[in-house]
């Protein structure tokens, strides 16, 4: 088990700078989910990690021991990439064993855990088949097993749900979180779906463009974003955003927007109306046009109807506001006072 | 309705095309190769026997080109369809393929010369006759082992020239051009570019090389113990650029995240070359090989050119000795004859062997 630190990151490649001095601990033991959209560095600093993709400059801990120039081989960390990368010429046997072989385990060893492990991700009468032979799921099963064999204290994940059919998806999902508690190692996972990074994480780090937004819990993340960026970000259908005349902006979740036909007696209160309705079953979502621009309302009333004149209503506690530079502004903060009464939600 | 015709088209191009070829190869037997075309309707025709040749087969590649749009429309429901569309490849194969062939077997039972093919039906006498002949003999031996150390070589040398020229570094692509570039001169070009190398006298580059360091001149090509060799090093340097091509494209098909899980497996670098490289360019290599096998039995032009299967009959080869005995001897176009069939022979089992005990090996 390890924790892994970095220290003043920098990459580069060619002449783009991807990243700039970042600095991040990833807790040992913990599963750690690194989302943001394509581009943002996150597979960048899963390749550092791993030590396949070096950084330019920074430095790389594990565990407190500097392991930034170590080869990738002696790092004790398993990988699992986006499309597997099986060894198309070997079989799963061959494919699960071939690190074990690399590092001169005994065969009885090595058969024993190639065994167990294959029979913990439901392989064991597939072992003499070649990849070609495999369904996306099954190939995705022969990839984990290839990394959990090798018991390592570091287990990196790269988009690993990506190619699979979305029923597929949720279902490794669960397995993956049951996985990660059994073995007790820290695992430190890419992907670029919110939903896959609130579903399993312990900690999720946000990223955008080479930089950490925000880190920390789903809940943190999703309750108190530090910026428009992670409001945005995280959340289906996302934070609701409106200009304020004060130059800062006014946000509010989907689902803490109350519809009602009549105008409220007090608070934040506009006037609207329904431009599309999306029933999904347990919920519907509306979209309402307002004077300041589109909201999303989630909500589990489905009575209302595209193209009818509505009120809608958000409790002071339930808002958000963002300065000019994007920033959250909360509680205490001294332009707080100001925002909340330029949105009308002061009582 | 448009499809009706672009089909009406197809097949009526096509057995046009068929007409077409079957005629003017007609043409070419009856009148021979090199005739004197004359005036008049008959004469002409003769004369233009190739014209309907290359006329066949632009009518024949058009046809299947507009047949096979049709196929997407829906007549592949017709069966003997697309049969009419590969016709006129078929019956080019027939006449320039085919033909050829058998004709070589039919005439290495015969006596005679190029005018007159068929003088004197002798059977197997030809045959025998080969088996007699030590220059013969000779120009086997030294083709097999022409053949062997060739291959080998080629093989080795440029799978390690694709390993070393695999990353993509400005100097490499400069060095896969540089080494590429032998095989677009022609082989006499080589073949005298090298001479002047191994010259024996004052003027050779590779002797004059060599007494720099005090070792006294060798007759490369004057030698019976290096002549061999010598034209085995020209075209191992005129091939080795066209096979690394080949291989460095099928090792860049292989995907990075391959070597990056090899060596987070914690697998050498020779367990990746032996486990990961090697097998996946296997179907690669395999096409190689063969393709080389059977150039190597085919090898002339550099022979010619260097050495003249000289000095005495120690770089003889096949090739040689059937273009020698076809064109060169008096009556004795059978025997080069037969000797073309024993080559062919030679390649057929050859092909046949790698299949059978190689085939297993390759991963498609």
């Amino acid at each position: 088990m390890a924790g892994i630190e970095f220290q003043n990151i920098c990459k580069s490649f060619g002449s783009a700078k991807v990243m700039e001095n970042l600095n991040l601990t990833i807790e040992d033991g913990k599963f750690t989910v690194l989302v943001g959209p394509s581009g943002c560095g996150k597979t960048t600093l899963l390749r550092i990690i791993a030590g396949i993709g070096p950084a330019s400059s920074g430095r790389c801990l594990m565990d407190g021991k500097d392991i930034t120039d170590l080869e990738p081989a002696k790092r004790g960390i398993a990988m699992v990439f986006q499309n597997y990368a099986l060894y198309p010429t070997m079989n799963v046997r061959e494919n699960i064993v071939f690190g074990l072989k690399n590092i001169r385990m005994p065969k009885e060893e090595r058969d024993k855990l190639v065994n167990e492990y294959s029979q913990i991700v439901g392989l064991l009468d597939q072992l003499q088949k070649s990849p070609s032979q495999l369904s996306g799921g099954q190939r995705q099963r022969v990839a984990l097993a290839r990394a959990m064999v090798k018991t390592p204290k570091i287990f990196l994940m790269d988009e690993p749900l990506s190619n699979l059919d979305a029923k597929l998806r949720v279902q490794m999902r669960g397995e993956l979180i049951e996985l990660q508690k059994r073995l007790g190692a820290t695992f430190v996972y890419v992907t670029h779906d919110q939903v896959e990074a609130m579903s399993m994480a312990d900690t999720i780090v946000l990223m955008n463009k080479g930089e950490i937004q925000q880190k920390g819990s789903p809940e943190e993340i999703y309750d108190d974003p530090n910026n428009v960026f992670t409001a945005q970000f995280i959340g289906t259908p996302p934070m609701n955003l409106l200009a304020m005349e004060n130059g800062c902006r006014l946000g509010y979740r989907p689902e803490v927007v109350r519809l009602c036909r009549e105008h409220a007696a007090a608070g934040y209160c506009a006037a609207g109306n329904i431009v599309t309705r999306e029933m999904l079953g347990s919920e519907t979502h509306y979209k309402v046009r307002l004077r300041d621009g589109d909201v999303m309302v989630k909500t589990q009333d489905k009575s209302f109807c595209a193209g009818e004149a509505v009120y809608i209503s958000v409790a002071a506690g339930d808002m958000y506001f963002f300065g000019p530079d994007e920033q959250r502004i909360r509680e205490g903060h001294a332009r707080y006072r100001e925002c909340l009464e330029a949105a009308g939600g002061a009582l | 309705m448009k499809r009706m015709r672009v089909k009406f088209l197809a097949v009526s191009g096509s057995v046009l095309s068929v007409l077409l070829l079957l005629g003017g190869a007609l043409l070419i037997k009856i009148a021979g190769i090199s005739d004197i075309p004359q005036a008049g309707f008959p004469g002409a025709l003769l004369g233009g026997r190739y014209f309907l040749i290359i006329l066949g087969v632009v009518l024949g590649v058009a046809s299947t080109c507009l047949g096979s749009t049709a196929v997407e429309g829906g007549l592949q429901k017709k069966r003997y369809f697309p049969y009419l569309l590969i016709a006129p490849a078929m019956v080019f194969l027939l006449i320039f393929v085919v033909y050829p062939i058998l004709n070589v077997l039919f005439l290495s039972f015969f006596r005679g010369s190029v005018q007159n093919p068929t003088k004197e039906f002798v059977g197997l006498k030809n045959y025998i006759a080969l088996s007699e002949k030590s220059q013969f003999i000779v120009s086997v031996k030294n083709t097999f082992f022409y053949a062997a150390i060739f291959v080998t070589l080629v093989i080795v040398c440029s799978l390690l020239m694709a390993l070393w020229l695999f990353d993509d570094r400005k100097i490499n692509k400069f060095s896969q051009t540089a080494v590429f570039t032998p095989h677009l001169i022609a082989t006499v070009s080589c073949a005298f570019i090298w001479r002047w190398i191994m010259d024996f006298n004052d003027y050779g580059v590779l002797n004059t090389v060599l007494s720099l360091f005090g070792i006294s001149p060798v007759p490369w090509l004057e030698s019976s113990k290096t002549a061999m060799w010598a034209i085995i090093v020209m075209n191992v340097w005129k091939n080795i650029g066209y096979y690394t091509l080949i291989l460095i494209a099928a090792m860049k098909n292989i995907p990075a995240e391959i070597f990056e899980a090899a060596v987070l497996d914690n697998a050498s670098r020779t367990k990746r070359f032996f486990k990961i490289i090697l097998p996946m360019i296997s179907p690669q290599l395999f096409v190689t090989l063969i393709l080389l096998t059977i150039g190597s039995f085919n090898v002339f032009d550099s022979v010619n050119a260097m050495t003249a299967g000289g000095p005495g009959s120690s770089t003889e080869v096949i090739a040689r000795f059937i273009y020698l005995f076809a064109f060169g001897n008096v009556n004795s176009l059978g025997l080069g004859c037969s000797a073309a069939v024993f080559l062919m022979s030679i390649q057929l089992v050859l092909t046949a062997a790698y299949f059978k005990l190689l085939a297993r090996r390759v991963h498609y």
